[in-house]
């Protein structure tokens, strides 16, 4: 099934004015410039978004982290504690369906940029909050960046030998709130469009978490306990008899899942595990020893090219165990436009993972570079406020705005 | 049924099974759409019986969790045709696995479809090289989802479909833009969201990571991000998280800890230096974590306003002061993750009067309707 139309027209003629920083927020209106949308960020002065700083950065100072989550918006530089840096901000909101803001919950209405300040200017904007616990509650003022939430929600739980996994290195708790995000801007605009009324989003990493949590909590909170009845859990994956990892007689690693009774069906024919293929999803738990010892032996016995084809071929999930350096060594990968070239400003083009709305099936357009700071500050005021050059020069010249101060480096 | 989400009045159709459509559907109900959920009456979604019974139920807690607040229907009989007459009916459809979902393209082909928006969640829409992949976590592995996750040997840690709710909640933001794409040009929308492309988007700041790396000709591919944020263990077993990041958090953590000496210590105060002496800084943290218990372990890092948090058993977290102000508990289960308007959307089951009373008006003249009660949905047999 074919895509019907290029992802990068689908929001095509949609400005929205971005205060995000660091990858929750960024990510999310990467995703809405990947779309076709107009995104402004703003970015305060003199030092804007602090992953600028991160390390691995280019020639002209951007970080390849920065580079990655702010691919396709333009980008200004403003003193927004300022009045005339308030005004300028309040008359972009006023042309911009949408408004995302990830500063610590109370920060944007001190600023005088909160809900209810860009409603009076914007009957119908959808205005998203992406915090750490949420907008309100007793952790609210709290710094509640994705490692802090991921632990608080349950996903970090240690196994049962005690121990808690080792931080992930991706993020997800941001990324997931980005998506869902997505989702309730796009729903947001469509009411926009058939009611005129306004959409405020609050949405908090650690309620998106919660929210993806589709074992564990609901069986909680159904009042059956932990899954296996113990207070502390076997890890998650043996908690799914039968899934995870398994190395075969070549040294290579696969991923089985089998937890759908037509899989774990199939897996028990083929591995031999005699007289449980009957056995209900809690059942099996009775028996996880025996059937990973099984499923080991089986892998264990025979190279990886074959436990691939026999169980893959039975309708079984299974896939090599790659690390991040065999799938971007894969040539699929850049077939499948998940790593591109992207235009930099000083370094030429440079390979950078655009994710799945730059993808294929999407249509993989070509992406824009990440802003420098302050870039399109005048483009701005000039174009989308009507402000003069003259009058760009005096708000330079205050120190309201800032235009981009990175010094022109020869690529 | 919501009367305050923004998806209020849409309706969305949800063929197939397993979790990354369960997913996608139930973040689109949580913005208020009117979800239909069909199952084949014949092979019913597997996810049934994924865990415990729910509350008097038969099938699962993770079933209802995701599909507790949609209106539930099993399908039986002449099920492309009776597919299109529904689709036509809908603002959308997903299409999971399963062998409904086998029906779509035939259904697709049919006069009475009209022209559905339809997001399809695939295994992979272009395939990493020679595999053939499942829509299921094992197309996450893949990826190098699982190396992201742990050093060296591939970890079991993971406790929770994380590649299939994240191409659930992609295949849901798609959907979602798709029907604001159809409202403003009239046009459907078709695409297909894969697993394996979603799992990759998900991990790309560690795979950009890696890139850097090797194009900065560096061996540190940590150096993004904080490698010290990992768990600390307390003296009670208890673990916490410190994120510590920035000149000012080292200063309030050094207050935290009782070491206002370290304050200016050159090997701490910058974020590059503590890469440099991580194990230092990780003996000191681990010190101080082990002197404590994890709760005054905690008072004394939020006392300061230092990014950390406990971990958590879930059990614990729906206990937490935090998430019982919030409200996202709602009895014995999770409401809407989305805020609306200072409003959050409970999720309530939709109950058997409610499906029965809907399908029988949408099935109205081509099918009969009845509640099975084993199966807790309505039962469309198509005439």
């Amino acid at each position: 099934m074919p895509f019907t139309s290029l992802f990068a027209e689908w929001l095509k003629g949609v400005q929205v004015l971005d205060f995000t920083a660091v990858l929750a927020g960024p990510h999310m209106s990467r995703v809405l410039a990947q779309a076709g949308a107009d995104v402004v960020k703003v970015e305060a002065i003199p030092v804007g978004d602090t992953t600028r700083g991160l390390p691995y950065r280019f020639t002209g100072g951007q970080s390849g982290y920065f580079k990655q989550q702010n691919l396709g918006k333009r980008g200004i530089g403003v003193n927004l504690a300022s009045e005339a840096g308030h005004r300028i901000a309040m008359q972009l909101a006023a042309q911009s369906q949408v408004v995302l803001e990830n500063f610590r919950p109370g920060v944007v209405d001190k600023l005088g940029l909160g809900y209810e300040h860009i409603r009076a200017v914007r009957p119908d904007v959808v205005y998203v909050s992406i915090s750490g616990w949420g907008q309100t509650g007793p952790f609210s003022r709290m710094t509640g960046e994705v490692r802090s939430t991921t632990s608080l929600s349950g996903l970090m739980a240690a196994d049962h030998d005690g121990e808690v996994p080792g931080w992930e290195r991706c993020s997800f708790g941001d990324t997931n709130a980005s998506i869902h995000c997505v989702a309730a801007i796009a729903a947001g605009l469509l009411k926009a469009r058939n009611t005129g009324a306004s959409t405020h989003v609050d949405f908090s990493i650690l309620e998106g978490l919660m929210a993806t949590n589709v074992l564990e909590l609901p069986e909680v909170l159904s009042g059956a306990g932990a899954i296996d009845g113990r207070e502390k859990r076997t890890s998650g994956d043996h908690a799914r008899v039968a899934s995870g990892n398994f190395v075969c007689a070549d040294g290579e690693w696969v991923y089985i899942r089998a937890v759908s009774p037509a899989a774990w069906r199939a897996l028990c024919e083929i591995v031999e595990l005699k007289g449980i293929a009957g056995l209900g999803f809690i059942e099996r738990m009775a028996h996880a020893g025996q059937v990973y010892a099984i499923i080991e032996a089986w892998c264990a016995s025979r190279g990886s090219g074959q436990v691939l084809d026999e169980l893959g071929a039975a309708g079984i999930g299974v896939a090599p165990v790659r690390s991040v350096r065999e799938a971007i060594a894969d040539p699929a990968t850049r077939e499948a436009g998940l790593v591109q070239d992207v235009p930099d400003a000083f370094a030429g083009k440079v390979p950078v993972p655009t994710g799945l709305f730059a993808s294929t099936a999407f249509g993989r357009a070509p992406q824009r570079p990440e802003p420098l700071h302050g870039q399109h500050t005048r483009e701005v005021l000039t174009g989308l406020l009507g402000y003069s050059d003259a009058a760009v020069d005096e708000l330079v010249a205050a120190g309201v705005v800032q235009e981009h101060p990175l010094p022109a480096v020869a690529p | 049924m919501t009367a305050h989400g923004p998806l209020s009045g849409v309706t969305v159709l949800e063929v197939g099974d397993g979790v990354p459509v369960g997913y996608a559907g139930r973040v689109l109900r949580s913005l208020g759409a009117h979800v239909l959920k069909l199952e084949d009456a014949a092979a019913p979604d597997w996810v049934r019986g994924y865990g415990s019974p729910f509350g008097g139920h038969r099938a699962a807690a993770s079933w209802y969790h995701l599909n507790g607040a949609k209106h539930r229907a099993v399908l039986g009989g002449g099920p492309a045709a009776a597919l299109a007459r529904l689709m036509a009916a809908s603002d959308l459809t997903l299409v999971g696995d399963g062998t409904l979902a086998h029906l779509i393209e035939p259904a697709l082909a049919l006069d009475g479809a009209g022209l559905p928006s339809v997001v399809r969640i695939v295994p992979a829409v272009t395939p990493p090289t020679g595999m053939m992949l499942r829509a299921d976590e094992s197309a996450g592995a893949a990826t190098g989802l699982r190396d992201v996750y742990g050093m060296g040997r591939p970890p079991e840690g993971l406790r929770f479909d994380i590649a299939e709710v994240n191409a659930g909640a992609h295949a849901a933001a798609v959907g979602a833009l798709a029907l604001y794409r159809r409202t403003v040009t009239g046009e459907p929308v078709r695409v297909d969201v894969g697993v394996y492309e979603a799992t990759f988007s998900m991990i790309e700041i560690a795979v950009q990571t890696l890139l850097l790396s090797q194009a900065f000709d560096s061996s540190s591919p940590d150096m993004v991000g904080s490698p010290l944020a990992a768990p600390y263990y307390c003296a009670d077993g208890g673990a916490v998280v410190i994120n510590i990041y920035g000149r000012g958090v080292w200063q309030r953590t050094c207050a935290a800890i009782g070491r206002p000496d370290l304050e200016d210590d050159p090997r701490f105060i910058e974020t590059f230096a503590r890469y440099e002496f991580g194990q230092e800084l990780r003996d000191l943290l681990d010190a101080f974590c082990l002197a404590h218990p994890r709760d005054e372990a905690m008072r004394r890092l939020w006392g300061q306003r230092i990014p950390s948090a406990p971990v958590l058993e879930p059990a614990e977290l729906v206990q937490n002061e935090q998430v019982a102000s919030r409200g996202i508990v709602a009895g014995n289960r999770l409401a809407s993750p989305y805020v609306i308007n200072g409003e959050r959307d409970p999720l309530e089951p939709v109950g058997a009067a409610q499906a029965c009373a809907l399908f029988e008006t949408l099935c109205a003249g081509w099918a009969t309707t009845d509640y099975r009660e084993d199966l807790d949905a309505v039962h469309i047999a198509v005439r």
